[in-house]
């Protein structure tokens, strides 16, 4: 035990600071990950709602599982502490539909045209979220980077986008005779909404765990905070036309943001596997 | 027939030991074929140790005390500080011998090896090891108050105190008054064990009354090994004089007392042992009057030996003052010493840097400590002010070179002292007087008769007026004029002879010059830019950790994993295997040669290996105690280095420890705390578990030839010790300082 006395005493007069870090010398690592999330706290907070999934052709009440994506990354190590980097997020999720449209009745024989609203039963659409975030690596325990436990903090640009695709809807009102069949079509023209941009504020525990000269296993837990800015106050646009009776649904743009907005923000945490590759 | 029998009995006696030359006395080292003791690794010794009849242990206290008393004691084994086949360990065993004469079988069950230190110490184990200090040692009278010693630890083997201690601890480390019930229970145990030394003392025939005495060994054993006073005029030559003001005036008493309070202690004081002592000793009949039964001689060389340890260890311990006065002790019997000549030198350039660096206290008791004739020293050293410290460790060294001018070591140490005194600013060769102290004073005595006895009109007003001010200031700045003459400063005129000498001149001016230039450079830096001189210091700071390393020594690592309870022997053991593997994988992909120096591959490399992992290990902490990264001092062991250096071809030695320690951070209350903010739960338990890994990977490369730590660093890591992980780091490090500086 004497032995530790004495090497401990000599470390603590630091005769020599090592330049020395990286691993194997190598200081630069490009990193893919998978992840994934249970959205429970989107669930929580969007519980007054009734969500609707599809199931084969039919819609049924409940909520998808699962949100999951992957992301690459490049860093590179200043210290043994301290590192630097870029990462790319992209993310799919699902995002509840708006419940509710606005009705014009055209009137054929000269009278009142009017806005009526109506119920809609509309399966949960699905967003994709691009994040460009630099990124800093660090620990306060430890000198080893780039494996081992570090502590991740970013700041980055997101796009959010409603993919478009056929989703399955049902639209119903008590007053005007409407389509209460189930459609499987274009309701909103989603490509025509713009992409709802924000900012992402994420921190993350990562633990890399040697398995080759060059090769790591990537793991941990991260926290983000999604912001998305406000949008444009007026957005509203007429997306189908009821052939029959001449008359349009319209839907209001703000809300499916405000809805993205909602889901983004509560997406705050998911867990991370992957890969590192060190050179 | 009768008589060429005994002869060659002596002869064959004499032969069996070789007398040692304490002239020129080298440390002790291991002799003979490497015990098992030595070679066998740890795992290996608990699990052949595993028996069914062990004091009523159950199967897991026995693989606990197993792995206690063989981690603890192969810790004492491979300290550095452990030899065996000595003169000591030999005459040790053939005192053992003696007193078992009618129970060889115990006595094959035994071995002993001596520790180089100077705690006072001995102790048996229950593997049949009995340990004893060169400390003890050094302070025998006779061989018979030795005997009673081995007899004592010898007790504790065949009692199985150690098993018992440990039982007993099991079951009763909980009772509210542990402490005391320890100290009843141990104390029974050391009377058991004296008590039985008694018996075989008897039976060897040494005499009542010296086993009586050796209880006075014992009390006064924290005190140097003799007490002779040492006179005044101790550092005093033809050319250096220190005044008597500057030694105690008082002497400083023994303290000891027999019948100190013991109640904490797992001793009985010594009134006590005496006390019981007695009453055995009245219990036999035929008492022998021996105090030597094995060898009179031999006792005395051994005890030699002993204290020739004892100022080794001083040495390395920094304990230079207690150094110093038991060379001055040893110098009465041997004054040609060259080892002692040594001995001093390096005390005397360990104190000079000690003073340097502020810490003088290390080497020198406080005043509260002063006890017995070694206070003299002790106080004399605390009044040296930092230049009279220089000029006379100066004084010293240059006379012992001045005797033994074709010595390796001796000149390596001249020249470190002339290098130290080079890099200090107070040190001016012309600051000091061509004259001795008694020359100054002759002539300050007679100018100041002539003074007193002449007409002061005719004789003193004529040259005092045609001095100015200045001239008079110059004069008193002076050292060689009367006018400067201070008894204070006594120290300026010890080395008159040294300042006014052209070979110390001309070695001074080298090293001085070489101060110069490093002064110099480091005054162009300061002249640069701020960037380009941060630019520079980062090139030095990395160019600090490049050695140019090619081929190292590689001594076995050493890993230490803690878990609740401690340490974790068996895991630690495994680790450093892995990292062994880890250092030769390393080393391959860097293209550094290593060659290993392993305590678990001693029966391989057998006693030389053994005594080089000694030198090396006593390097290192020679220099953790100097605590001097400069090149202040020298390796107490330089001649056996050199050895090492030679064998391996390399100078560089490499020194790994890894600590780790798996402390998971999880707290109910944490986790209850964890309620109010779900989110957050998952992250506590990843760091709980995950981030509850705590690793230090220190490395330390030494200089043989420097007597330098070239290189220390501590990598710290917060994951478990696993082969990827070690090979990195130690890749990392052999790649530093392998890498040559730009």
């Amino acid at each position: 035990m004497k032995i530790i006395l004495i090497i401990s005493a000599l470390c603590l007069s630091g005769l020599a600071n090592s330049q020395t870090f990286g691993y194997f010398g190598k200081k630069n690592s490009l990193s893919i990950n998978g992840n994934g999330s249970i959205p429970i706290i989107y669930w929580y907070t969007k519980r007054e709602y009734t969500n609707y999934k599809r199931s084969g052709n039919t819609l049924s009440q409940g909520n998808d599982a699962f949100d999951y994506g992957m992301n690459i990354a490049y860093t590179h190590c200043f210290s043994g502490s301290f590192a630097l980097g870029f990462e790319y997020d992209l993310l799919f999720g699902n995002v509840k539909a708006p419940q509710s449209g606005t009705y014009f009745v055209y009137d054929a024989n000269g009278g009142y045209d009017y806005y009526a609203y109506f119920d809609m039963k509309h399966e949960q659409l699905s967003i994709r979220t691009n994040v460009f975030m630099p990124k800093i690596e660090y620990t306060f325990t430890g000198s080893q980077l780039p494996f081992g436990i570090n502590n991740q903090l970013g700041i980055g640009y997101s796009t959010t986008k409603v993919l478009e695709k056929d989703y399955l809807y049902k639209v119903s009102n008590n007053d005007i005779a409407a389509d209460s069949n189930l459609v499987s079509n274009k309701m909103i023209e989603y490509d025509e909404l713009n992409a709802i941009k924000g900012i992402t504020i994420m921190y993350a525990f990562n633990i890399r765990t040697p398995l080759s000269r060059s090769l790591m296993i990537n793991y941990g837990i991260r926290y983000t905070l999604n912001l998305t800015f406000s949008p444009e106050s007026t957005l509203g646009l007429s997306t189908l036309n009821d052939n029959q009776s001449n008359s349009k649904y319209y839907t209001n743009y703000n809300e499916i943001k405000n809805l993205v907005g909602g889901k983004r923000i509560s997406s705050i945490m998911n867990l991370n596997l992957g890969l590192t590759y060190v050179f | 027939m009768k008589f060429t029998l005994t002869l060659l009995f002596a002869v064959v006696s004499t032969l069996s030991w070789s007398q040692v030359d304490f002239n020129n006395y080298t440390t002790l080292i291991a002799q003979g074929k490497i015990p098992a003791d030595f070679s066998t690794q740890t795992k290996q010794k608990v699990a052949d140790d595993i028996r069914t009849d062990r004091e009523g242990l159950s199967k897991s206290e026995e693989a606990k005390f197993l792995e206690m008393i063989h981690y603890g004691i192969d810790n004492v084994l491979h300290s550095g500080l452990c030899v065996y086949g000595d003169p000591i360990s030999t005459y040790v065993s053939d005192i053992a011998k003696k007193l078992l004469k009618d129970e060889p079988e115990l006595f094959n069950k035994l071995r002993f090896y001596t520790i180089k230190s100077n705690v006072p110490n001995a102790f048996s184990t229950d593997q049949g090891i009995v340990f004893i200090t060169t400390g003890l040692v050094s302070q025998f009278a006779n061989e018979a108050q030795l005997a009673f010693v081995i007899g004592h630890e010898i007790s504790h083997y065949t009692k199985n105190h150690v098993v018992q201690t440990f039982d007993w601890n099991l079951k009763n480390h909980n009772h509210h008054d542990y402490i005391d019930q320890m100290s009843t229970y141990s104390k029974d145990k050391e009377f058991e064990a004296d008590v039985v030394a008694v018996e075989l003392c008897h039976k060897a025939g040494y005499s009542d009354n010296e086993i009586y005495n050796s209880f006075d060994v014992l009390m006064y054993s924290y005190l140097p090994f003799d007490e002779i006073e040492m006179p005044f005029s101790y550092f005093n030559t033809d050319y250096f004089y220190a005044p008597e003001l500057y030694f105690p005036t008082k002497k400083y008493e023994i303290k000891a007392e027999e019948d100190y309070d013991d109640t904490q202690s797992t001793h009985p004081n010594v009134r006590r042992r005496k006390d019981t002592v007695n009453v055995a000793l009245s219990n036999f009949d035929n008492w022998g009057d021996a105090s030597f039964v094995v060898d009179k001689a031999r006792f005395f060389e051994v005890r030699n030996c002993a204290r020739f340890e004892s100022v080794r260890s001083d040495v390395l311990e920094g304990n230079y003052a207690d150094a110093l006065y038991s060379i001055f002790i040893l110098e009465k019997e041997f004054p040609s010493s060259i080892y002692l000549s040594k001995m001093k030198a390096h005390s005397w350039l360990g104190l000079t840097n000690f003073k340097d660096n502020n810490r003088i206290s290390n080497a020198i008791q406080s005043t509260s400590q002063l006890e017995g004739e070694s206070a003299t020293i002790h106080f004399f050293l605390k009044k040296l002010t930092r230049p009279a410290m220089t000029t006379l460790a100066l004084r010293q060294i240059y006379d012992i070179k001045q005797l033994y001018p074709q010595d390796t070591e001796i000149s390596m140490l001249y020249a470190k002292m002339l290098s130290n005194l080079a890099w200090k600013e107070s040190f001016k060769p012309k600051d000091y007087s061509s004259k001795t102290f008694h020359e100054a004073a002759n002539d300050y005595i007679a100018k100041q008769d002539s003074i007193n006895a002449a007409d002061t009109n005719s004789v003193v007003e004529e040259p005092v007026k045609k001095q100015t001010k200045y001239d008079r200031i110059k004069k008193k700045k002076d050292p060689n004029t009367i006018e400067s003459f201070d008894t204070t400063k006594y120290y300026l005129y010890g080395i008159s002879d040294i300042v006014t000498n052209n070979e110390f001149l001309d070695s001074y001016t080298i090293e001085e010059q070489k101060f110069k230039d490093a002064e110099a450079e480091e005054e162009a830096i300061n002249q640069l830019s701020y960037r380009d001189q941060a630019k520079i210091r980062k090139q030095q700071q990395i160019n600090e950790s490049k050695l140019g390393v090619n081929e190292i020594v590689v001594v076995e690592p050493t890993v230490i994993s803690y878990n609740r309870h401690g340490v974790n022997n068996v895991k630690s053991e495994e680790l450093e295997q892995d990292l062994e593997e880890a250092i030769g994988y390393a080393s391959d992909l860097v293209g550094t040669s290593t060659y290993n120096i392993n305590k678990r591959e001693m029966e391989a490399g057998g006693t030389d290996a053994f005594n080089e992992r000694n030198t090396i290990m006593t390097l290192l902490q020679q220099i953790i105690v100097a605590d001097d990264n400069d090149e202040g001092v020298l390796p107490v062991d330089y001649l056996l280095l050199q050895d090492v250096k030679n064998h391996y071809g390399t100078d560089n030695i490499l020194f790994t420890l890894v600590e780790h320690q798996y402390q998971p951070r999880l707290t109910p209350g944490g986790v209850f705390g964890m309620v109010f903010l779900p989110p957050v739960l998952p992250l506590y338990l990843i760091r709980g578990f995950f981030a509850a890994n705590h690793t230090e990977i220190t490395f330390i490369v030494l200089n043989t030839e420097k007597g330098t730590a070239e290189y220390a660093n501590t990598l710290y890591q917060n994951s478990p010790v696993k082969k990827w992980n070690l090979r990195s780091q130690m890749y990392n490090i052999l790649n530093e300082i392998h890498s040559k500086p730009q």
